[in-house]
């Protein structure tokens, strides 16, 4: 039985997440670069936090600041890559920690650990269990233009981020999904155009790892990023696709870690972190999705 | 220094000295982020041996039970990439799915052993940070062992390491491959484990990646550059530990990781700017 206070924030929460999750990986995975949503999630947090300090609150200023970490630290990435002898990846492995650690340090330095305003706990675990929106007592309750005023802020922002990114991909879409299927297609338009659709990218990523952060957590957000676009791979041909298939292992995912979490509540007593199982089952599915596609004929070749 | 200052410094030196060797073989292959996902890949086992300590009811058996979960954990993350690479998942894919893994069931297990009261999100918080400051005698003695056993193992393997690292088709020509990825799993794990309690797992691929960037630019040669990055990753740990115990109060990991940071990128930019005399004095 659903509490609506309760349940509903959450799922909306994390269902909104998850799909902007979908929609930043699907431009990663076919390039060999999802692990930079694993780094970005965590890169994050020095942008989270100085937001905050010159707002005050966990809005939008926190959301722009938010923004601008990933895209310097997803710019860092892009430029250090030519420019190192070392092996594949070891941009990304040398950036985020010294992002992260940044972060760290800033949390320190403005005291605002203690206060309890920011919490690591929370960054890095999720609070999805903390979501309570008081003005919901029934479905109808929605409607009520006061019931959002009082929306839980983690919600908002996971909605406003799925909104943005959905809006700017959608607008880029020609464009991404001929880059993503031959990556040389890039060549043949201006380097402004080229530099926009790169900008759009690292926005969507930014917005995402975001609405990770204020919900699921920066430790999980490496399976939104990754499972369902990973489990979408064995049955989509084109982008559109990707992010229809995506969705859908999302929700299905969604949908089982709730079913989960109530079933070892009510027979073992034991309240599963919610953002664990959904990742366990993001992986689950990532891993059967191949398997299923093939009963079903499909023989695409795993991402 | 007072003695709680000697432990720590000392702990961070056999980190940064361990870290920084073992994390230019790891950088010039191009594995950080394998090292890291197995580092992810401990935290589930020992939050396991958390709770197996609490069910059991037997204290003492804490520490082994430990290396024995973590290690299990671990060398199964790790095991878990290489199946996924040899079923034809891609580098990046493996590795995503291997660490959303280790974090789902590190957090359920999390959840299960929280129910006895042996375990706390701020205990796991601590692992994937660090705690540097808290360092003890008992806390350091794995790591200058591993340090000790490592040099000694460069000492006697380093033409094997070299062609490993640098041509691994010719480890394969020798059958030896099988066993040198063996080594490197078990050396993989055992470097995360010894040095997790400094650094934390988050903060811990710094100190692997980051010395080796900060030597590449200067150094020629394989030997060259572990020694280096090793040298340079314990100077510069030391240096954040002792700036963090008495003159930043700040956390002790996240110095030593920006520190390192600050280092790369001087090293960097002072390369480029060499680079660029050296150009335009040889066309004048």
């Amino acid at each position: 039985m659903l509490l609506l206070s309760q349940d509903l924030p959450l799922l909306i929460t994390l269902l909104c997440a998850a799909v902007t999750s979908v929609l930043a990986g699907s431009l990663l995975l076919p390039r060999g670069q999802i692990m930079i949503s694993e780094a970005a999630s965590h890169a994050v947090l020095p942008g989270l936090i100085l937001g905050f300090v010159f707002s005050g609150q966990h809005g939008l200023t926190a959301l722009l600041g938010s923004a601008l970490a990933i895209g310097l630290f997803v710019g860092g990435v892009g430029w250090f890559r030519t420019r190192h002898s070392l092996g594949a990846g070891v941009e990304i492995a040398a950036l985020f920690p010294l992002f992260f650690g940044v972060g760290i340090l800033l949390l320190s330095v403005t005291g605002l650990e203690d206060t309890g305003t920011i919490d690591v706990d929370h960054i890095l675990f999720g609070s999805l269990e903390l979501l309570i929106w008081f003005e919901i007592g029934q479905w109808g309750d929605i409607l009520r233009p006061r019931a959002w005023t009082s929306a839980p802020p983690q919600m908002v922002t996971a909605m406003v981020s799925l909104a943005v990114s959905l809006t700017l991909l959608v607008l880029a879409y020609p464009f991404l999904n001929r880059v993503l299927i031959d990556r040389h297609h890039a060549g043949l338009f201006t380097p402004v155009s080229t530099a926009c659709v790169r900008l759009l990218e690292t926005i969507a990523i930014a917005l995402a790892a975001a609405a990770c952060l204020r919900s699921a957590g920066v430790v999980v957000a490496v399976a939104l990023f990754s499972g369902p676009v990973i489990a979408a791979w064995s049955f989509a041909r084109s982008l559109w696709q990707v992010w229809l298939f995506g969705t859908l292992v999302a929700v299905l995912g969604v949908v089982l870690t709730y079913a989960v979490s109530m079933l070892t509540l009510a027979v073992f007593e034991i309240e599963a972190r919610l953002s664990g199982v959904l990742a366990l089952w993001l992986v689950v599915l990532a891993l059967l999705a191949p398997l299923v596609a093939r009963t079903f004929g499909s023989n695409r070749p795993l991402p | 220094m007072d003695y709680n200052t000697f432990i720590v410094l000392t702990g961070l030196l056999s980190t940064g000295l361990l870290l920084g060797g073992f994390g230019a073989l790891v950088s010039l292959k191009g594995e950080n982020l394998t090292a890291d996902v197995a580092g992810h890949g401990v935290v589930s086992g020992v939050v396991g041996s958390q709770g197996l300590v609490a069910l059991l009811g037997a204290p003492w058996l804490a520490v082994p039970l430990l290396w024995a979960c973590g290690f299990a954990s671990s060398a199964l993350t790790l095991g878990f990439i290489f199946w996924a690479r040899a079923r034809g998942y891609s580098v990046g894919a493996g590795q995503a799915l291997a660490i959303a893994a280790a974090y789902g069931a590190s957090l359920v297990l999390l959840s299960v052993v929280q129910g006895y009261g042996a375990f706390s999100t701020k205990g796991l918080t601590t692992l994937l940070l660090g705690d540097a400051a808290t360092l003890t005698l008992a806390r350091i003695v794995p790591s200058l062992l591993a340090l000790i056993v490592g040099i000694l193992v460069f000492l006697v393997l380093r033409r094997g390491l070299l062609n490993w690292v640098l041509d691994p088709q010719s480890a394969v020509l020798h059958g030896r491959h099988r066993v040198i990825n063996l080594i490197w799993i078990v050396a993989t794990v055992a470097v995360v484990l010894t040095c997790l309690p400094a650094l934390g797992l988050t903060l811990l691929v710094g100190g692997l990646t980051l010395p080796a960037l900060i030597v590449r630019p200067w150094v020629q040669g394989f030997t060259g550059l572990v020694i280096g990055s090793a040298l340079v990753g314990g100077i510069l740990s030391v240096a954040a530990g002792w700036l963090s115990a008495g003159v930043l109060p700040v956390p002790t990991g996240a110095l030593v990781v920006v520190g390192l940071g600050v280092g790369w990128l001087t090293s960097f930019f002072a390369a480029r700017a060499l680079r660029v005399l050296r150009v335009r004095r040889a066309a004048a």
